[in-house]
């Protein structure tokens, strides 16, 4: 196994109140060059608060805990020119509505032209070459002409494989993902995870994927990570998680998605309850009071991630008290 | 008596929210007496829009923009009763009824203003305010669409729930196809403005005819790590509905495509099926379109 190219420990981010909310609360995540890993989770799991601290997107009312480390240099300490450097050449972020991330005032073309100026002192010229070959690159039908259009003028499908096309225009090595099919038609949807996985192999981008759709991530992951409550609660290879979750949470997120979940005349297996109010967080598991099997122990210290298989680790008290031979590992 | 209806369709369309308000009286066919009432026009003497609604009730995708802000889930609720007539007392009765019903304690929540309640108890009092009429038919437009996935499942058991005790009927507009499989009976498959296919649900989900559902029901992502999804179905995306191609208007996007299919627009066949109505607006579908698939499609029938 390589180095990491993205190493994060205990990250934490708290946005200032009132009340104060924990966004996220302790995720520790490592990435090798080359790796995808999809990032699973509801809304307000703090997964794409996870993907924002990588970038230094988030607001300055977000106070950061823990260490950052992305190919080998720590980004809570970057000043604001190595932060404009490492945003672009080293890492970029492809977002869930292209529509909003264009500026609509300049041609597409001449934004992905600007960023490869900027970034690499290149000729104007040279810039838009780099344009034209990213966008025939993420297959924009007639890229030429397409490159003078205004993000208005593109459907939600080509306006994400331009998205792509500028994330990638400075040759990043960690792609980050935040929902990027989730505003696209399923048939368009498709067209898309399979580019980005096509790219990803081609250029050996490491990708951190987010995303609520467990669908999408079997497509997309080699890794899963699940996320609850600003935690991850377990991890482990595609086929470990899907296969053979551990998690109380992941059982019951994949009992409502899988297989033959949705015959009809049947009825869903659902978690009851809502996810908690992150500002208002008891101690112990955030997900013991929907747990169907929740003990009092779940409710007075935070469970500890216990190995299930080989790369496989959740965060359940449950899994320690059973001998982890009897579950079954991928 | 009570079917549900279940309309896929491509996210850019959400258009059909307005026009669905004034549904063509053939859609209601099953719902009896309200068929009836039906076959007059939305709006003419015979039945009047505050009739029409109250028979015909909606629950909207985003379930706080659909909540008046400054009003408590007790008064949302009553509110609709009560502009129809019913005593102040006896509308705040039914409002306290149908909370229990839709699994909030009224003790709890009757009081709670919307900004009080999570994303699914936000549905389930638009869902709560939409049966105060007591109507026959619910239009559920992306109803569970924004919600989590693990709240959805709670939202989708209440929904047919409701529907055995009511005797409900649905119309259910969604894109997701597993939505679909769970709740409905039958599917009408809609592509820029246009219905492609019309059948019960677990003909359509098995054995679509239009290329279009066959596309889309390929494009739902595997939920199978070793068995991944290799080629996309389906290539760009849905042309501009300002200006549709010409004749069938999935054409553009068809491998079976044939120069019949941009000249004229297939218009929803005749019966496919045996006892339920399968309908299919595609050449390859009718033997006399001269499309060359046509006379395939014959053979395999």
């Amino acid at each position: 196994m390589s180095e990491a190219i993205v190493d994060v420990r205990g990250l934490t981010v708290e946005f200032s109140g009132p009340p104060p909310v924990r966004a996220v609360g302790g995720v520790d995540l490592t990435l090798v060059p080359g790796e995808v890993l999809a990032l699973l989770g509801e809304s307000g799991s703090g997964k794409s608060v996870t993907l924002r601290a990588l970038m230094r997107l988030l607001p300055k009312r977000a106070a950061i805990g823990g260490t950052i480390r992305v190919d080998a240099r720590d980004v809570r300490q970057m000043g604001a020119a190595e932060l404009s450097a490492y945003r672009g050449s080293t890492i970029a972020m492809i977002f869930q509505e292209p529509g909003l991330a264009f500026d609509p005032v300049y041609s597409v073309g001449d934004q992905i032209a600007e960023a490869v100026v900027r970034h690499e002192g290149a000729a104007w010229a040279q810039g838009r070459r780099r344009a034209l070959e990213l966008f025939e690159r993420v297959r924009i039908p007639s890229a030429a002409r397409r490159l003078d259009s205004y993000p208005h003028e593109m459907s939600g499908g080509m306006r994400q494989r331009a998205m792509i096309a500028l994330a990638l225009s400075c040759r990043p090595k960690v792609l980050l993902a935040d929902e990027p099919t989730t505003a696209l038609d399923a048939t368009v949807q498709i067209q898309i995870l399979l580019l980005l996985r096509e790219l990803q192999r081609e250029l050996g981008l490491a990708v951190i994927f987010v995303t609520h759709d467990i669908g999408v991530a079997t497509e997309i992951a080699d890794r899963i990570a699940v996320m609850y409550a600003g935690r991850i609660v377990e991890t482990g290879s595609c086929r470990a998680v899907i296969r053979a979750c551990a998690h109380p949470y992941t059982q019951g997120l994949l009992a409502s998605r899988a297989g033959q979940a949705f015959e009809r005349g049947g009825r869903l297996q659902a978690i009851p309850g809502a996810p908690p109010d992150l500002s208002r967080l008891m101690p112990g598991c955030a997900f013991a009071p929907r747990c169907a099997k929740v003990r009092d122990a779940c409710r007075s210290g935070l469970p500890a991630e216990i190995p299930v298989g080989a790369g496989h680790v959740a965060r359940c008290i449950l899994l320690a008290k059973e001998p982890a031979a009897s579950l079954s590992s991928v | 008596m009570s079917t549900i209806r279940a309309v896929p369709r491509p996210k850019s369309e959400q258009d059909l929210v307005t026009t669905s308000l004034n549904l063509p009286a053939t859609w209601l066919e099953e719902a009896g007496v309200l068929a009836a009432k039906m076959s007059e026009a939305v709006g003419s003497p015979a039945l009047g829009l505050q009739d029409y609604r109250r028979e015909v009730q909606m629950v909207f995708q985003d379930s706080y923009a659909s909540l008046n802000p400054r009003l408590t889930v007790e008064d949302t609720i009553a509110f609709g009763p009560w502009v129809h007539g019913e005593g102040r007392q006896a509308a705040v009765a039914r409002a306290h009824d149908l909370l229990h019903r839709v699994g909030l304690a009224p003790e709890r929540f009757a009081g709670r203003y919307p900004h009080e309640l999570s994303g699914g108890q936000r549905q389930r009092v638009n869902i709560a305010r939409a049966l105060a009429l007591q109507p026959r038919l619910l239009i559920l437009d992306e109803a569970v669409s924004a919600l989590d996935k693990s709240v959805e499942a709670q939202v989708l058991n209440l929904l047919l729930d409701l529907k055995a005790e009511f005797g409900l009927t649905y119309m259910f507009i969604s894109h997701d196809l597993n939505v679909v499989r769970f709740m409905s009976d039958r599917v009408m498959v809609m592509y820029l403005g246009k219905a492609v296919e019309v059948g019960p649900s677990d003909v359509i989900l098995k054995d679509p005819r239009h290329p279009y559902t066959t596309a889309l029901l390929a494009s739902m992502p595997s939920m199978d790590p070793d068995n991944r999804t290799r080629e996309a179905p389906l290539f760009g995306d849905p042309p501009n509905p300002i200006d549709p191609p010409p004749g069938c208007r999935f054409h553009t996007r068809c491998k079976f495509a044939a120069p019949v299919c941009s000249a004229r627009e297939p218009g929803l066949g005749a019966d496919l099926g045996d006892d339920l109505v399968h309908r299919v607006a595609c050449h390859m579908a009718d033997p006399s379109s001269g499309h060359p698939g046509a006379v395939a499609a014959m053979e395999r029938a």
